[in-house]
């Protein structure tokens, strides 16, 4: 660090450069932390990255570049490979060398190079392309780093002899981009297909549409200024031709459309418009071959055009949230020390069998379940069960993968692995809650299908009515009003709507995964919130005490000792508290019991710091003063630490996760609204009841202490019953987020709660959810509003066409105006827009 | 007069010629990153010479 800081300052100073760092920026996301933004690309600086040094940089990539464009030195190169960025781990990566995980990972193209793709964090910006695709030029033997910013990979080829994976691994951690490998999972390039095919059709109807409608001007002008029949003759054929093709190759997907709804007797938006298309295309044909009356090829391309643009829409942000981890993976280690002849080996997780052993140090993920067979430590296992207080483990004990060996090193003898272990078998709950999902019958489905039907009977009643008129005006009455009532509106309408309304959303830091999430949401229904982490701050701290206060030199001295959640609330707690006055005593006898409390003597003096029981059971005496207090903060479902010193209570401190500001007054609103509100806890109900009753919350609806299989089942009862939305953070959750009518996922949680869930809260605290429910109400009035509108133009469209008093050619001028006036309607949207302040 | 017997179907061919081309570049993946080309224009050729050889 000393190098890089030296060189920016030397060529700052040599530039008469003033840096930027008086600059703010109104970032929404980050309106209440300091504000600050990166002095290269102007972006906001992470918080992570605001060091005391200035400039700040938003990532190493703008670092490095920026260091490039101040002093473009010949010893460049060599700065590059010795910079020392921010490293962002110390992962050595030696896994990655393992012959096994090339095989899995990467592609030999020729003998001894290789090709692999890495999905990298924290790329966002052209230097971050700049500094990785650099890569070959300050790493031998990397050949080629080509960067994908849209889904945040590299491709590279790499020369096995001259470089080792690992090393490549290493320089892009210390460059600030986490590596990981790829995923061997087909739906990226399922979508990636699904999103050419798209294209290809779009792009196709365009140019079809586009020159019919050039025709179409001609043969209009020709209308009225005369035309020659051959040259009326050409236009027709022609555009007969290019209709022809707009139908067969991009219009075919509304057929496939209609024959399934035919099929499974659903009446589908696609019916109208096939049966619309080849109505309009065999009269079409007719009157060419007639060489009179009208074609309709015109309104028939565009018509294929502007729907196949609507469903691009839809498919679009439907995928938008897609992520590049698979859920197991993002959980569990990519690498585990696996024990093989007294010798310890860092193998890839892949490697692992039931039957082997493995060591897992203090502060490591356990890779796999399994029993201890050596060592006493304690395991957090808030990401299984949302349990916050450690479970203490001891020789033959049960451990899981994905939980968090604590305090020292565990030898295990490895019982399952990979997608058998538990959670696995969550994470294959959650993918099949996530596939399994029943779609909601749309509203605008709903109507089409009635919608269908009606016109359908309406042109036989029409052709019926004007039968005795002479075939040419029935038809061509029956036409008009197949023409006037085009489901075109209809079809935009509500896919517009959301992408207006999901596109808003994401600028206020709300990402909503699909659309109908925000037709789900527009009718209160049952809201379940998880607690750690949603209703509170998901971390303890000290909120109160008692007592005298010169013994926290003392305490801050002996809880450093250990590695513990209330242990570290206490620390940094201390730190605040005193300031500069830290003290340094001698330290002895220390002796800690996992879960319980810590003694020893300091300076001489005999101390312990623990819960009631560890206390008395250590001999010290609780006068009642004291005891009151520490039922005092039971009952607030806060947990009592007591300090004694020489076996006499000197200080109780009542510690706990505290409530998050706004929580209170968001679930006072939605209760007002009609929600009824509960809460799904892993907790125990000690901790839990005592929020829930500050939070108004009915006692019926808490549930402490669940495990995620049966926040599952709750979830899945009470979904039957009706709309139910769940709020979580925590991997303990997501198998109930993903079945839930609407999985919210909030700001800081698990990588697998935020693929769960079908929307995300980018914000910390609760007001978000307010806010998301609220536009969810105003966009399904905007989506109400269209559908109203169309219909109402619809009626009287239909029933001018049976009155026989337009003719197809004004049918055909009518159509677009509902579209249009939906179109409108949509952009006006006034959901999710930015408070007045 | 018949220039349009010339002209329409040269129009439609350039058309045909745009529709053949989009599906080609679709087809190659030239639309599944719209980002890193964008940034990848901003950077400089001219690579710093490494000291020695090459």
């Amino acid at each position: 660090m000393p190098a890089k800081t030296d060189r920016l300052t030397r060529s700052r100073m040599r530039e008469g450069f003033t840096p930027l760092i008086e600059q703010t920026h109104e970032s929404e996301t980050t309106s209440q932390q300091q504000q600050g933004t990166c002095i290269h690309c102007n972006l906001p600086v992470p918080t992570s990255r605001q060091t005391d040094e200035q400039p700040w940089f938003c990532c190493a990539g703008c670092e490095v570049a920026y260091a490039i464009l101040q002093d473009m030195d010949a010893c460049l190169l060599e700065e590059l490979n010795n910079s020392e960025t921010v490293p962002s781990s110390d992962l050595s990566y030696e896994e990655m060398d393992h012959p096994r995980f090339r095989e899995l990972y990467a592609h030999e193209i020729e003998p001894g190079l290789f090709r692999i793709r890495f999905h990298l964090e924290g790329m966002h910006c052209a230097s971050c392309v700049f500094v990785i695709e650099k890569l070959p030029d300050f790493l031998p033997g990397v050949i080629s780093a080509r960067v994908n910013l849209t889904n945040t990979s590299v491709d590279l080829i790499w020369d096995s002899a001259s470089v080792s994976l690992s090393e490549i691994a290493r320089t892009l951690d210390r460059l600030g981009y986490r590596p990981h490998p790829p995923q061997h999972n087909d739906a990226e390039q399922i979508y990636q297909r699904e999103n050419r095919k798209y294209l290809i059709r779009l792009g196709i109807a365009g140019a079809c549409a586009g020159n019919v409608m050039l025709i179409a001007f001609a043969l209009y002008a020709g209308m009225f200024t005369g035309m020659a029949a051959e040259h009326l003759n050409l236009f027709r054929w022609t555009s007969a031709a290019l209709a022809l093709v707009s139908i067969v190759w991009p219009g075919h997907v509304f057929f496939k459309g209609a024959f399934s709804a035919i099929k499974t007797r659903s009446p589908h938006i696609d019916l109208p418009v096939a049966l619309g298309i080849t109505i309009g295309g065999v009269a079409g044909l007719i009157n060419s071959l007639r060489g009179t009356g009208e074609i309709y090829f015109d309104s028939l391309t565009v018509l294929i055009f502007l729907l196949l643009v609507g469903r691009y829409i839809q498919f679009r942000q439907q995928h938008r949230a897609l992520s590049h981890l698979s859920l197991l993976k993002s959980i569990t280690p990519r690498s585990a020390r696996l024990i093989s002849n007294d010798e310890v080996a860092t193998v890839p997780i892949e490697v692992l069998k039931a039957g082997d052993q493995v060591e897992v140090r203090a502060g490591d993920v356990i890779p796999a379940d399994g029993v201890v067979y050596s060592g006493d430590s304690t395991v957090d296992e808030s990401i299984l069960t949302g349990e916050a207080r450690p479970r203490i483990i001891q020789t033959g004990a049960q451990v899981t993968a994905g939980t968090i060996n604590l305090t020292s090193p565990i030898r295990l003898d490895i019982e399952c692995v990979g997608e058998n272990t538990r959670i696995g078998r969550l994470m294959n709950l959650v993918e099949l809650g996530v596939s399994s999902k029943l779609p909601l019958l749309e509203l605008a489905n709903r109507i089409a299908g009635i919608f269908v039907l009606t016109v359908i009977v309406l042109a036989i009643v029409c052709l019926g009515i004007w039968w005795s008129s002479g075939v040419k005006i029935a038809v061509s009455n029956s036409i008009s009003l197949l023409i006037v009532t085009c489901p075109c509106a209809l079809g935009l309408a509500t896919p517009l709507a959301l992408a207006v309304a999901q596109g808003k959303a994401a600028k206020r830091a709300i990402l909503i995964n699909s659309g109908d999430v925000i037709e789900r949401l527009s009718k209160p229904g049952l809201l379940w919130l998880d607690k750690t982490g949603t209703l509170t701050y998901g971390k303890m701290q000290v909120h109160e005490w008692h007592g005298d206060r010169s013994f926290f030199p003392q305490i801050r001295a002996m809880e450093q000792q250990v590695v513990h959640p209330i242990a570290s609330a206490l620390t940094t707690w201390i730190d605040q508290q005193i300031g500069t006055e830290k003290q340094e005593f001698a330290l002895r006898d220390i002796d800690y019991s996992p879960g319980l409390g810590i003694r020893g003597a300091l300076d001489g003096t005999q101390f312990a710091a623990g819960s009631e029981t560890y206390i008395t059971e250590q001999g010290g005496h609780v006068p009642l003063e004291f005891q009151q207090k520490i039922s005092e903060y039971r009952q607030r479902g806060l947990t009592a630490v007591i300090v004694v010193a020489e076996g006499e209570t000197q200080l109780v401190l009542g510690i706990g996760d505290d409530l998050r500001p706004d929580a209170a007054a968001t679930i006072q609103k939605l209760k007002t609204e009609g929600w009824s509100v509960g809460i799904l806890s892993g907790d125990h109900s000690e901790i839990v009841t005592p929020i829930a009753s500050r939070l108004n919350i009915d006692p019926e609806l808490v549930h402490a202490a669940v495990r995620p299989e049966e926040k599952l089942k709750i979830i899945q009862e009470s979904t039957r019953r009706g709309i139910t939305v769940m709020v979580g953070d925590g991997v303990n959750d997501s198998a109930a987020l993903a079945a839930a009518s609407v999985g919210i996922a909030v700001h800081g949680g698990a990588e697998a709660s935020l693929q769960a869930a079908a929307v995300y809260l980018n914000r910390p605290g609760l007001a978000p959810l307010k806010e998301l429910i609220d536009g969810a109400h105003l966009t399904n009035h905007v989506i109400y509003r269209n559908l109203l509108m169309s219909l109402v133009y619809n009626v009287i469209a239909a029933g001018l066409a049976i009155g026989g008093l337009i003719n197809p050619l004004i049918a055909a001028v009518l159509m677009p105006i509902s579209s249009l006036t939906v179109l409108i309607l949509s952009f006006m949207n006034r959901a999710f827009q930015e408070p007045y302040s | 007069m018949s220039v349009l017997y010339i002209a329409l179907p040269i129009a439609i061919l350039l058309a045909l010629a745009a529709v053949i081309g989009f599906v080609w570049t679709v087809s190659r993946g030239q639309y599944d990153d719209l980002e890193t080309p964008a940034y990848r224009i901003l950077e400089d050729d001219q690579k710093p010479k490494p000291k020695e050889e090459r």
